[in-house]
């Protein structure tokens, strides 16, 4: 059979694979930070769609002219919501990334997270009038566009720190009736003044080059960034995000490279959004849970939807424990049991369904028929909700109910020829 | 009474299965569904640790980290949520 000696050969490359991706000890804090920070960015999207009320200058009906008053009567606390929340994001990747990464060196917490704070409000932030007479700092920079900074402050702080106090770098001993929480503090007094010092000097730098560290990562990088949100790039990781799971192999093993940039790119269309700019991403986590993947990784939603009719009894029972958990983003039960992975009848479908849904939303996005996304819920919100509220855009409802039928067309046949396979087998063993 | 500890990617899928085994048991195992991130902190009183089929290529790691038995769920038990056959896989490994 070419096709097992195939689909055999490629697991083999492909496990490993993972396992690197997923094992890498700066790539799983990073997917396990934007993991955590789900309560955060959800908090920050209400205010920001509270204050993006749907009304353009012809617009009568009273509940949206009232809508529209309230939102610009409270802007200040509306942004300030988000602001804090969802566009501070940066903040919290550089806590979270410090945290996991502690544990995985199973490091004392506490310390760590504080210089790696300071570190980067120390970076991040610049000081545009200091003296006497009150302090003017911009720290707009906390939102995706610090994602990086966040990210590279809280690897340098664990590393040195886990290194330092491997080999004892100013250890302080203190005698034994010194309480433990004491003696540490001194033990990781020399330490942290070094980290401190680094950070400090970092800063002194550009601040002499009148910029900022942040600031100077990021023009560097943005080329990247936009790179990053283009059509090829989108197509690319919807590509290799599927080929993972046809191996039956979660995407987790890639999250840790996604996060920062379907995060960031949210985060940067939420603060433009609040400020009323365009908005000028599409590749963002929304993009993804609400748009592409419908129904679970394989956008299988429609196709539970068909299976749960099918004349075989194993795709039936499949598409009645599948159809609920797909509705809500879980697409395990379909993968597994269908099962889709490693099924060359579904290698198509499986793979370009998705790919296609990434291909016409993004077109229909940048081309400014359906919004772009500002907002974020979990990703555990069924697909047309979760599309309405993060885009606050009716045609994006109207897009996703569309696409589940296109889905639905695409993967007909080829259940169809799979129906018919097992409909041959069921019979012939109960004969 | 025993006690199972499921992993997965973040416990999601494999929490619904966590109850499907739990009542296949008749509550005789206690099923308990966590994220690949958090699972070290729960090991304590295990008697097996089950892999979801998604992660199963952490099965080395994770078999290092922990002095129980570690196994991966077959894909196609997982896919149709048999907590049936999972709970008689638990069985033929740790015993009634």
């Amino acid at each position: 059979m070419g096709f097992e000696s195939l689909s055999a050969s490629m697991d083999k490359y492909i496990s490993p694979l993972a396992n690197k991706l997923s094992q890498q000890r700066h790539l799983k804090a990073t997917r396990d930070a934007f993991m955590s920070m789900l309560p955060i960015t959800l908090f920050g999207s209400i205010p920001i769609i509270i204050n993006a009320a749907p009304v353009t200058d012809d617009t009568t009906n009273s509940f949206l002219l009232a809508w529209a008053e309230f939102a610009n009567n409270n802007s200040m606390i509306l942004n300030w919501l988000s602001g804090i929340t969802l566009s501070a994001m940066s903040l919290y990747i550089c806590l979270g990334v410090t945290y996991f990464l502690c544990r995985h060196y199973e490091e004392d917490v506490l310390r760590p997270i504080m210089f790696a704070i300071t570190g980067f409000l120390m970076l991040v932030m610049k000081p545009l009038k200091m003296g006497w007479d009150g302090k003017e700092v911009d720290i707009s920079f906390i939102d995706g566009r610090g994602i990086l900074m966040a990210i590279f402050v809280a690897i340098v702080t664990v590393e040195s720190y886990h290194w330092m106090r491997k080999k004892n770098v100013g250890r302080i001993s203190m005698p034994d009736s010194v309480p433990a929480s004491l003696s540490e503090t001194f033990a990781t007094l020399i330490p942290g003044m070094i980290l401190l010092s680094f950070f400090s000097v970092i800063f002194i730098i550009f601040h002499l080059l009148e910029t900022t560290a942040v600031e100077f990562l990021y023009k560097i990088m943005a080329p990247s960034f936009s790179a990053a949100d283009s059509l090829p790039f989108t197509i690319l990781i919807i590509f290799l995000v599927h080929l993972f799971w046809f191996f039956g192999i979660h995407d987790a093993a890639l999250a840790g490279i996604l996060g920062p940039i379907r995060d960031g790119n949210l985060s940067i269309n939420a603060a433009e959004k609040v400020s009323g700019g365009e908005l000028s991403h599409i590749f963002t986590t929304p993009f993804w849970t609400y748009f592409v993947i419908i129904g679970g990784s394989g956008s299988v939603l429609a196709l539970s939807f068909l299976m749960m009719r099918s004349k075989s009894k194993q795709l039936r029972t499949v598409g009645k424990i599948g159809f609920l958990p797909s509705i809500f983003g879980i697409s395990e039960p379909l993968i597994f049991g269908t099962p889709l992975m490693l099924n060359p009848i579904f290698l198509f479908p499986f793979i370009f369904t998705s790919v296609f849904n990434g291909i016409v939303t993004y077109l229909l996005m940048s081309w400014g028929i359906v919004g772009k996304t500002f907002a974020v819920f979990s990703w555990q919100m069924p697909a047309p909700i979760g599309a309405f509220l993060s885009t606050l855009d009716w045609r994006a409802l109207v897009l996703v109910f569309v696409l589940i039928v296109l889905n639905g067309i695409i993967y007909y046949p080829f259940l169809k020829i799979y129906e018919k396979n097992l409909v041959t087998l069921e019979q012939e063993t109960t004969e | 009474m025993k006690k199972v500890i499921l992993i997965c990617n973040a416990g999601m899928s494999t929490g619904m299965l966590a109850k499907k085994i739990e009542a296949a048991s008749n509550n005789s195992l206690e099923v308990k569904a966590y994220s690949e991130s958090e699972y070290k902190d729960y090991l304590e009183g295990a008697d097996l640790v089950l892999i979801g089929p998604q992660i199963r290529f952490l099965l080395p790691q994770i078999t290092a980290s922990v002095s129980v038995p570690v196994e991966a769920i077959s894909p196609m038990k997982y896919g149709i949520m048999d907590g049936k056959g999972v709970y008689e896989d638990i069985i033929k490994i740790i015993g009634g």
